[in-house]
């Protein structure tokens, strides 16, 4: 039986353990609070409902007595109702006396906050005495000073006694009924899970062993295959090319298939609940995978399970059916594989459907359920694998033969790629073993290397950009080997050919490193189900496709050469169903896999998606906006957000107070419980305060319709962010999960209470920048704790003023999250900022997530990590811990050769990323990246990948600013650039001509850095607020490759005139290909429009006497003087010029996970600024001219 | 007082030994990844001021009892320790950061760093050894003549 399965019924039983004693709220948890302080809970709520005890303020004058509602009184029971010494609230209901008793449910926005009651004074005293605990102060006019008798103000919060609280007459407070399992500070979830422990250990050996053992031996593959209707039809264009030479073979597979399909059918009652999955290598002939033997599920589930099954069997048998004809060249002989289309998370109708699905293992159809995905035609499933780069290149070739600088490096070798690798993949199986000897590295393409070496004058070749944004350079690899490696993409080293020795590197004087995007959306993922996962028994390595088989039974470590004995399970070839062919199985056909993991590789059961919104709801943050943006735009995507059945949420808000909300499902409106002892957080309540969203989604749904205009009128300006954390932290410490935190401003109260360091006069200052540090170490050590129980979390700062974003962000920086900072943002002046908070949090929402991950570098013996850079923190030499893993970020490492490679010629890193997917399952995806290993200076050059070394320098630098000086960290960029280009002068080229020499592969390099010292970031002598300078350093660290990359050299095109000329047929539209041009005022004209590609920003820039027609067609406007100032969109207008631009913009958009703004920019004063600050060969105010660069390089060089 | 002095920086210098041995321990512990990075760094980092005070007192009584040449050897040390410490920026745990020991080769400097101490204190061990037999010797001498 497979893991998953297994995984399966233990999360279930997992789940049910969990849910007897949280979601019931049972009656033995309920018990007087007496022994709480609840200094100043109240028990809110969220419209108001009267709640009992409201009946016990008489004593405050001037307020309405509400009645009792019913509905509080039979709810009384799993709600727990607080008291409050100060009533803090400062929502403004007290003040409508009518409103707050009687305001229906539903109806938030109008009534009670939003009306201030005309008698009463309006929430004048929400100042800042009421944070003292002056409750004992006699009664005051108003109603946010309540005052209660001290006795019951003085339990201590840790007082274990837990008494049923006695009923309590008027005039005095009533004690709500509290559930508390135990002491407040202690996890309910903690003892829950103790307690839970053997059961669950029990349960495991149980469900798995029985699988594991029951297959009536001898069903042979005919079953196993059975199993795996669906996926053997599945093409994979990658695979389409791989395995070229099956194609005869395929139409016979498929037809089995499907009959294999109906026979499963038929047998459905006895076979039927088989996972979906086993599809993989159930192993070798004797022990098959036979469905029968999952006979331990409970009838309900088996039942489910049953259904789904035959839902999904007969959908995958219409497909093959479907597939059969169209697709036969590109169906694959690999029947293990599934693909994953997760793409993008954003669509997900694969989310949706799950999240309603009573089928406990519907994940699994539904990660079988891209079939329509993969019935598109091959060339457009590669194209969507790399949308920028990898379209077309057929219609590309002839633009690039027209180029100036003829870098063919990439078109001739993906013309190699295709015819080379069938030939090498139909060779027998000894050929795999002999591949790495045989390659010595450099076999592959000779002229390429020439053409990389080529020297370049930069002083006098002008035109150096190609003509199409910069490809990665491809490794010098057999063929074979290069279409078996990681992509670009997603494993990116800065040199493609490794240096063999320190020495060697020394000489280069190029950075050595990584560059990775693990956890990127793909479109096309084998996934692997296998009893066992081969890997290396020294190093922990998984088999890769760059791993040698000696013979039959043993292979070799590519990463530590140990000799390794091949499972039994893995000699049989589920794709041929014969035995003894373990190199053609997927783990040794594809260097990108995931593998879904069993019981070994989990610490815990693995957890359920868990989301706490922390918001900021103090009058700053009322004043700017957001909340009615955030609460809506999570309204929107409550649905969309990854997650099962067990996906649970949760809220907090904060001012100077912080308020939890009880979302209990039996609940009929939310409850708030204040908390205002923000020096000593406690939770008040556990069971309720993060609730499954399925359950309670009326409730939440309610809470976020209600909570923008809950602190409509709040006064109350100070801002305890650090006891807000505290208190998620501790909220989610049984669990963990992913915290969202928006803040909007420097936080001013409790612990982490921060101070303004920034001093405006310094902000063009050329001396060295202080502060880009943090301030506290309070963050960073609440992130190591958040860290350590699996809390990821993810900042917004929407700040109109210094937040000290230094510090704050350290909070998500070691804790894996990420940062998102809108600078002045306002929800009516800066509509801007508005719109891309919205496209941001809706992305952020919806993309894919994964949980408890930890991701582990390995790389061949010799090689070792120097450096690490990007969110996550350090646990051990080669082990990040990712409390959550997202999409969107990536990660660089410096590495160093710490023995010598030259006996060996091939150097590989593998890393592998194993997390808790949002469904609840485990999986390890394993990336694996093989570069040849040179001894020669000029091949090392020639292999230099000057992109990426650009962002692991952008990434060093950082470093040295934060921990050194910026004006260090800048001049440490030029040095780079200075020591690259003289160590090449000197060594490699023998020209002795004057100039400024350059290797063809690294001619963009002094560009790339001169963009790099003109970065927010590393910028000096231009005004820049430290918070967007420390962001744009958190960018840097955090985002991929290619996002750095537009980020530090934008892409300019000229969109005025573009023609269809060498343009991208894709299925639905034509997109053009207008080419790079240089960043300069130079290549702007008047007469022309200009698109500015920088990464999150798109900048239409229209100049002044720009064709009136394309303005028209495009803009909409009659002329350049009535295009509006401020246009962040283009219409849609129904002409080819407008929809040529359109397709072009999409197209550039699709290859980005977050959306761009377009900002149109006149040729005039007021944009102008931001705009042409792009453009880095330009001379600035205080920063070289490219060739103002490259002049003092050449100096420094002469020097 | 001579041998006072002497006795004192002996069981200080012990002191400062068995540190540099627990340093080395520890640090080479987290190499091998038998602790994590967090109790690592807690654990050291409450041991920094009170190497700092131990490295002082040498110094500082070998500078009372005028013995020139082990206090100029004493003072590069203890000005390195002071240094060290102050200059940990704000929002860094201690000398020893949990985020930033496996980077840029900090774990290795550190490492470096103790066994240098480490036979630095032998060092010291075995002058203050020599110098207090010395003046025991003397006193002996002294008394037997």
């Amino acid at each position: 039986m497979s893991a998953p399965r297994f995984t399966n019924l233990n999360t279930s039983v997992g789940y049910s353990l969990n849910s007897t004693p949280n979601g019931g709220s049972a009656p033995p948890y309920q018990n007087g609070p007496v022994g709480q302080t609840y200094t100043s809970t109240h028990s809110s709520t969220g419209y108001y409902g009267v709640s009992p005890h409201e009946q016990s303020y008489p004593a405050v004058p001037g307020n309405c007595a509400p009645a009792p509602r019913k509905s509080h009184i039979t709810n009384n029971d799993h709600s727990a109702y607080y008291h409050h010494n100060s009533y803090q609230q400062t929502i403004g209901a007290p003040t409508v006396p009518s409103g707050y008793g009687e305001t229906p449910p539903h109806h938030p926005a109008s009534q009670p906050y939003g009306v201030p009651a005309p008698a009463a004074p309006p929430n004048h005293q929400h100042a800042p005495s009421f944070q003292q605990p002056a409750p004992y102060t006699p009664p005051g006019a108003y109603y946010g000073q309540r005052q209660y008798p001290t006795s019951q103000v003085q339990h201590h919060p840790q007082q274990p006694t837990l008494v049923s609280a006695p009923p309590v007459g008027p005039g005095a407070p009533m004690y709500p009924i509290v559930s508390y399992p135990s002491a407040p500070g202690s996890s309910q979830y903690g003892t829950l899970r103790s307690s839970r422990a053997p059961t669950d250990s029990g349960a495991i050996p149980n469900l798995m062993g029985a699988p594991l053992h029951q297959y009536p031996p001898g069903n042979g593959p005919t079953e196993s295959a059975a199993v795996s209707p669906g996926y053997s039809v599945a093409p994979t264009s990658q695979q389409a090319t791989v395995n070229g030479q099956v194609n005869a073979v395929q139409a016979p597979i498929l037809q089995q298939y499907d009959q294999r399909c109906q026979a499963v059918k038929a047998q459905d009652p006895p076979g039927g609940q088989v996972p979906h999955h086993t599809r993989t290598t159930k192993g070798d002939g004797p022990q098959p995978g036979n469905p029968i033997a999952s006979v331990h599920s409970s009838p309900g589930h088996q039942q489910g399970m049953r259904y789904g099954f035959v839902a999904n069997s007969e959908a995958s048998s219409a497909n093959a059916a479907t597939n059969a004809a169209p697709s036969s060249s590109s169906s694959d002989e690999e029947d293990d594989e599934e693909e994953e289309d997760e793409e993008a998370g954003g669509d997900s109708s694969s989310t949706t459907t799950d999240s309603v699905s009573p089928v406990p293992n519907s994940y699994d159809s539904l990660e079988g359920g891209s079939y329509p995905e993969s019935s598109v035609p091959p060339s457009v499933d590669e194209a969507k694998q790399a949308p920028p780069f990898g379209y077309g290149y057929p219609s590309m070739q002839p633009a690039y033969q027209q180029g100036p600088p003829p870098r063919t490096d990439s078109s001739p070798s993906h013309c190699g790629y295709n015819q080379t690798g069938y030939q090498h993949l139909s060779q027998p199986f000894p050929s795999m073993s002999q591949l790495s000897a045989a390659l010595g590295g450099l076999s592959g393409v000779p002229e390429l290397e020439v053409e990389a070496l080529r020297p370049v004058n930069l002083l006098q070749e002008r035109n150096l950009l190609p003509l199409r944004p910069l490809e990665a350079p491809e490794p010098h690899l057999s063929a074979d080997l290069k279409k078996a490696n990681c992509s670009p993409n997603t494993f990116r080293c800065t040199l493609t050919n490794i240096p063999q020795s320190q020495a060697l590197l020394n000489k280069a004087r190029l950075p050595l490193g990584l560059l990775l995007h693990p956890f990127r959306d793909l479109s096309q993922l084998p996934v692997i189900t296998s009893n066992t996962i081969v890997r290396c028994r020294s190093c922990r390595a998984y088999i890769n496709p760059f791993v040698s088989f000696l013979d039959q039974r043993r292979w070799k470590c590519n990463l530590c050469y140990r000799v390794n004995d091949v499972p039994d399970e893995f000699m049989y070839n589920p794709v041929t169903r014969s035995y003894g062919e373990p190199h053609k199985r997927p783990e040794v056909q594809n260097s990108t896999v995931e593998f879904i993991a069993s019981s070994d590789y989990m610490l815990r059961p693995p957890q359920p998606a868990v989301y706490l919104f922390v918001l900021d709801v103090s009058h700053n943050a009322v004043e700017a906006g957001y909340l009615q943006v955030c609460c809506q735009t999570l309204l929107e995507n409550l649905d969309r957000m990854p997650g099962d059945t067990r996906t649970r949420v949760g809220f907090v808000t904060f001012d100077s107070t912080i308020h939890f909300y009880n979302l209990h499902e039996s609940l009929s409106q939310p409850q708030m419980l204040v908390v205002s002892d923000i020096d000593d957080v406690f939770i008040p309540t556990h069971d309720s305060l993060l609730v499954n969203l399925k359950e309670s989604k009326e409730l939440v749904r309610g809470l976020l319709t209600a909570l923008p205009g809950m602190f409509f009128q709040t006064r109350e300006t100070h801002s305890a962010l650090g006891p807000a954390l505290q208190a998620a932290y501790k909220l989610m410490s049984p669990t963990g999960g992913r915290v969202s935190l928006f803040q909007t401003q420097l936080p001013t109260l409790g612990h982490g209470l921060l101070q303004s360091r920034e001093d405006p006069n310094q902000r063009s200052t050329t001396k060295g920048v202080q502060h880009l540090g943090p301030a506290t170490d309070f963050y960073k050590k609440l992130a190591l704790d958040c860290s350590g129980q699996q809390i990821g979390v993810d900042l917004f700062l929407l700040s109109s003023q210094y937040s000290d974003l230094a510090s704050l962000a350290c909070v998500s920086k070691y804790s894996a999250g990420s940062i998102f900072y809108y600078p002045s943002f306002h929800h009516v002046r800066n509509p801007a900022q508005l719109d891309k908070f919205r496209k941001d949090l809706e992305r952020y929402l919806t993309r894919k997530i994964g949980f408890e991950a930890v991701m582990r570098i390995r790389c061949t013996k010799g090689l070792s990590i120097h450096t690490f850079h990007g969110n996550f923190f350090v646990r051990s030499t080669d082990l990040l811990s990712l409390a959550n893993v997202n999409p969107d970020s990536g990660f660089a490492v410096q590495m160093s050769i710490e023995e010598s490679l030259a006996d060996t010629s091939l150097a590989c890193f593998q890393a592998a990323l194993l997390y808790t997917s949002s469904k609840g399952k485990r999986r390890i995806r394993v990336h694996t990246l093989c570069l040849p290993v040179v001894s020669q200076l000029s091949d090392v050059y020639a292999g230099a990948d000057v992109q990426a070394i650009t962002c692991l320098l952008a990434n060093m630098a950082i470093d040295r600013s934060i921990s050194s000086s910026l004006s260090d960290a800048r001049d440490a960029l030029v040095n780079a650039v200075v020591d690259s280009l003289s160590a090449y002068k000197s060594t490699v080229s023998n020209l002795q001509q004057s100039g400024l020499i350059a290797p063809a592969s690294l001619c963009l390099f002094p560009l790339y850095v001169l963009a790099l010292l003109k970065q927010k970031a590393l910028r000096t002598g231009t005004s820049t607020r430290l918070d967007e300078r420390v962001f744009a350093m958190c960018e840097f660290k955090t985002q991929p490759l290619q996002q750095v990359m537009r980020m530090v050299h934008p892409n300019l095109y000229r969109v005025d005139a573009m023609s269809d000329q060498g343009a991208l047929h894709l299925s639905d539209c034509v997109v053009p290909q207008p080419h790079l041009l240089h960043l300069t005022a130079e290549k702007l004209t008047r007469e022309g429009a200009f698109l500015m590609d920088c990464g999150s920003v798109f900048y239409l820039w229209i100049g002044k006497c720009c064709n009136q027609m394309f303005i028209r067609e495009v803009l909409g406007c009659p002329n350049h003087a009535s295009i509006p100032p401020n246009m962040t969109h283009i219409p849609e207008l129904e002409n080819p010029q407008s929809e040529r631009l359109r397709a072009f913009l999409a197209w550039l958009q699709d290859s980005r996970t977050f959306s761009s703004t377009l900002h149109v920019v006149k040729d005039d004063a007021s944009g102008k600024t931001s705009f042409f600050q792009y453009l880095v060969e330009d001379r600035s105010e205080s920063a070289f001219s490219y060739y103002e660069f490259l002049l003092h390089v050449q100096q420094q060089i002469s020097k | 007082m001579e041998a006072a002095v002497f006795i004192l920086s002996l069981v200080d210098c012990c002191a400062l030994i068995f540190l540099a041995v627990y340093f080395i321990i520890t640090l080479s512990d987290l190499e091998c990844d038998y602790i994590n990075a967090r109790a690592c760094c807690s654990k050291l980092n409450r041991w920094v001021v009170p190497e700092m005070v131990g490295q002082s007192l040498a110094t500082v009584l070998m500078l009372v009892s005028l013995h020139w040449f082990v206090f100029l050897l004493n003072l590069p040390v203890a000005a390195w320790n002071m240094y060290r410490y102050l200059m940990v920026p704000m929002g860094n745990m201690g000398v020893f950061d949990p985020t930033e020991i496996h980077n840029r080769g900090q774990l290795k400097s550190h490492m470096k760093e103790s066994m240098i101490k480490l036979g630095f204190h032998l060092l010291c061990f075995f002058i203050y050894l020599y110098r207090y037999d010395a003046v025991h010797w003397c006193l002996e001498f002294h008394m037997q003549v």
